[in-house]
């Protein structure tokens, strides 16, 4: 499994597989990350962001809402709380997306994908070191 | 709000027909090798959810490697801000 963060999860239903990305893994998304994807659905921002999310067909969208786990799946959040908690509690830092998200990180092959290394911030990068989990940046292509 | 919509969905790999995949070679005593399905499963993960249309793909794409980018990650950001449960009070995903 390979825990990831929105924008791969978007790049992944979107067929747009990074090279980066081994392709012999499930990937996984935390449930708080894919509620920030649900809320783009439902309070898509300002400008063309809103724009063009309402032009996403049905089942476009329903593939946010309902990925096919063979493409994405969304893990249980329910076995990384405990572990999610601890974390927020030893290293003092709140918030349930890094928490769960290192947790998920922690659980599943101590590492993390993100699409972007503007969506990793600083607490999570110094946490996962710690932590010992890595995280691996795969930025679209040029 | 969007109305919650009806899952549509690939056919279930556990029930999906044998042999309407390009890796078992017929239904005459052919028998895919784990090799052939494994490659066929990459495939279909590659391909990503065939319910995605080119025009979906066009905008999911400019949303995370196009020039939308900025304006995605802003929506993102502003989750946090708003919830201190999901971003913490002490918010900084800068």
């Amino acid at each position: 499994m390979l825990v990831i963060d929105e924008y791969l999860a978007v790049r992944g239903l979107a067929g747009a597989w990074p090279s980066e990305l081994s392709d012999t893994e499930t990937l996984v998304l935390p449930s708080s990350r894919h509620f920030r994807l649900l809320q783009r659905l439902h309070q898509p921002g300002g400008g063309q962001l809103s724009q063009l999310l309402e032009q996403l067909s049905d089942g476009g969208a329903d593939t946010i809402v309902n990925p096919h786990p063979e493409v994405l799946s969304i893990l249980d959040p329910r076995p990384l709380l405990n572990i999610a908690a601890g974390i927020s509690a030893a290293h003092g830092i709140g918030g349930l997306l890094n928490c769960e998200t290192l947790a998920a990180g922690l659980t599943h092959g101590r590492e993390l994908w993100f699409g972007t290394a503007r969506n990793v911030g600083r607490l999570l990068t110094e946490v996962a070191d710690d932590l010992d989990i890595s995280i691996h940046v795969a930025e679209p292509d040029a | 709000m969007r109305r919650p919509r009806q899952r549509l969905g690939m056919p279930n790999s556990s029930t999906a027909p044998r042999g309407d995949d390009a890796a078992d070679p017929g239904h005459n005593g052919g028998v895919s090798t784990t090799d052939d399905i494994l490659e066929a499963k990459r495939r279909r993960r590659r391909a990503g959810d065939p319910r995605i249309t080119p025009k979906d793909r066009e905008i999911l794409l400019r949303l995370t490697t196009g020039d939308l980018m900025d304006e995605f990650q802003a929506a993102l950001d502003a989750d946090l801000e708003a919830d201190p449960i999901l971003g913490g009070h002490d918010t900084d995903d800068d």
